[in-house]
């Protein structure tokens, strides 16, 4: 390292410049991510539940998935047929479904032809209002979740 | 009320101190009196070593739990039960050093540190009580936890065609909050994506002590305060949607490599070096960008150590040293086989088939989508209030161009290697985006401001490196009587 006291007088000024700067900047991180920390609620956040926090996503498909999750065996196979392709990407209900539902075998088709196997226990019909439940035989609805954008039917196999 | 959040909070503060115990008997392992970076590093390299120690479990099929984990560093313990009451000694030291610190801070001082941990505890509260919503996070980076968790092993064969989890990702961050959810027993997703929070506290710690020795007091903490409360950083630790990805610490990996690179050039401490290999490897065991990281520093210690003629004299005491840094290097090489070896190579980033014509084109995309990204990305409109922009290029690029100039001023080499180490790396991004054969708009809207938040803590500790001379020389002239300038 050089001598310090040699440094130039364009050297210092830079120096200060550099230490404006950072203070500026400084100042401008306290006031952006401040108001953006007040504009979060802390205290509401630690009083409440991050299940409640979580299950109050503004995803009605990633809502669904939550009581899905609640309501069907630890270890079922499930099939989810998605049948909503304007409402989000087909990969979206692919990684969606087996990250929520994991530790469960999870398959995910959008073809209605594909959705039932022998060994499926728990079909997941992603669908529009107006498309009516496939209703397969041999299953027996657990829950129906109504929104205005999609509606989740869960079957789980009879018996 | 619901406790469910501060008993969270309580957990991620024990894994914290559990993960600095780890990392401190192992630090003490290499060098019994470390430099004070070092150890404020120590918590992030008990993280990653807790992670390591579950790929290796998975290995030789040692089950997972909290028995097996904390076996190994017990028996340290026990057998350096000797060193034990020296090193809590020195931690005494350390906190209560700290503690008597805080009365003498300035007025402005000690409103910068309050809001730095207020800012701090924010991050924690949100990580623990917000919802993940993320799509790396909820795709990638947690399903793997949970995946690797589950197994008990880091094997992608269970989902090996789901190409779109980029499965060539190394896995340290995954097996960073599998190590968590091994401690607490069970796989919990939305506590899993707090385990950014370590980054968080060492990234501050390690500026606050390396920039404390390199510039005066106040200065070091208003640098350290930029570093917490960026704006920039705000996705990924505050509003959400980048909770549970990589970037931010890759980020802190970056960070601390380029720190004690240079802290080795200031003291020519073999485990600074160290530490600036480690960090690097670690760096690249996060993220595919960590690969080139590495490389350019290994690269650039070599050419350092060679130019400085460090390397004619190695000293018997150094070789334990070489060896961990060529140990650090190995789970890089060994996830690069077992990519290779399963064929979970994803389809090529670069592809030089581009037309050169269109390459102009291509460069003026990807600087204007840049300089765009403060207009894209903006906080505060929610309510109709008027957009604050959260996204710190133009900071980012002045404090960049700041350095180099003072750098290129005062003729300071030392703090140049550090900042070509940045300039590398930040051209190795452009580069790959000129040359991706994807849709480049896709790609810079879903990576261009995570590849900010890459950069943007080393680009913050440069401009403290390249003002280090100066605030040196001011002090050389003498500290003002009222208040001595000193380190923190």
């Amino acid at each position: 390292m050089r001598n310090p006291r040699t440094f130039s007088a364009p050297g210092r000024l830079l120096s200060i410049v550099g230490v404006v700067f950072i203070t500026a900047w400084a100042v401008r991180s306290g006031v952006v991510t401040g108001a953006a920390l007040l504009n979060e609620h802390p205290g509401a956040l630690l009083r409440g539940s991050p299940a409640a926090a979580q299950s109050a996503v503004r995803e009605a498909f990633a809502q669904g998935l939550l009581k899905i999750n609640q309501r069907i065996p630890a270890h079922a196979s499930v099939m989810v047929l998605w049948e909503v392709k304007g409402y989000a990407p087909f990969s979206y209900a692919f990684f969606w479904s087996t990250f929520w539902l994991y530790p469960r075998k999870v398959t995910v088709t959008d073809r209605p032809d594909d959705a039932l196997s022998p060994t499926t226990d728990v079909f997941v019909q992603v669908h529009s209002a107006d498309q009516q439940p496939l209703s397969p035989a041999g299953y027996r609805v657990v829950s129906d979740d109504s929104g205005p954008a999609l509606t989740i039917t869960t079957y789980e196999r009879s018996g | 009320m619901d406790f469910t959040v501060s008993l969270w909070i309580l957990i991620i503060f024990l894994y914290v101190a559990l993960c600095y115990a780890v990392g401190r008997l192992a630090v003490d392992l290499l060098d019994p009196e470390p430099a004070p970076t070092i150890v404020a590093g120590a918590a992030l390299v008990g993280a990653a070593l807790l992670g390591l120690q579950l790929w290796l479990y998975g290995l030789v099929r040692i089950p997972w739990n909290q028995l097996t984990l904390l076996i190994p560093w017990l028996a340290i313990g026990a057998v350096r039960r000797d060193r034990l009451p020296t090193l809590v000694r020195q931690e005494r030291q350390r906190f209560a050093g700290l503690a008597r610190m805080l009365p003498r801070l300035s007025g402005l001082e000690a409103v910068l540190v309050a809001a730095g941990t207020m800012v701090v505890l924010a991050y924690l509260l949100s990580l623990v009580a917000k919802p993940l919503f993320g799509f790396d996070a909820i795709a990638l980076w947690l399903f793997k936890a949970k995946l690797y968790y589950g197994q008990q092993s880091v094997s992608l064969q269970a989902v090996s065609h789901d190409v779109g989890r980029n499965l060539d990702y190394p896995p340290l961050l995954s097996l960073m909050v599998a190590s968590l959810y091994t401690l607490i027993g069970q796989a919990n997703d939305l506590l899993g994506k707090a385990v950014t929070f370590i980054f968080v506290l060492v990234g501050a710690a390690a500026s606050l002590t390396a920039l404390g020795r390199w510039l005066d007091r106040p200065l070091a903490i208003t640098f350290t305060f930029v570093l917490v409360a960026m704006p920039m950083f705000a996705p990924a630790l505050l509003t959400g949607p980048y909770f549970g990805y990589a970037d931010y610490p890759l980020g802190i990996f970056m960070m601390l490599s380029l720190l004690f690179f240079f802290e080795g050039q200031t003291t020519r401490r073999a485990t600074s070096y160290l530490f600036a290999v480690v960090f690097a490897a670690l760096a690249a065991l996060t993220k595919n960008e960590g690969l080139p990281l590495l490389a350019i520093v290994l690269v650039l210690l070599a050419i350092h150590l060679g130019v400085t003629g460090q390397l004619r004299s190695p000293q018997r005491r150094h070789w334990p040293i070489l060896t961990v840094g060529v140990l650090a290097i190995i789970p890089v090489i060994a996830w690069r086989l077992y990519v290779s070896l399963a064929g979970l190579e994803i389809s090529p980033q670069v592809s030089f088939a581009q037309p050169l014509s269109q390459l102009p084109a291509r460069a003026s995309t990807i600087v204007r989508f840049v300089l765009g990204l403060p207009r894209i990305m903006t906080i505060g409109s929610v309510d109709g209030d008027r957009p604050i922009s959260y996204v710190d290029i133009q900071w980012l690029g002045l404090s960049f161009l700041l350095s180099g100039l003072l750098l290129a001023v005062n003729r300071f080499r030392t703090g140049s290697l550090v900042y070509t180490a940045i300039a590398l790396q930040a051209a190795g991004y452009f580069l790959v985006l000129l040359f991706t054969p994807l849709d480049l708009l896709f790609q810079l809207s879903t990576a261009a401001s995570r590849l900010l938040i890459q950069l943007a803590p080393s680009v913050v500790l440069m401009l403290g490196i390249a003002l280090s001379p100066l605030r040196a020389a001011y002090r050389a002239e003498g500290p003002s009587p009222e208040r001595p300038a000193r380190g923190v």
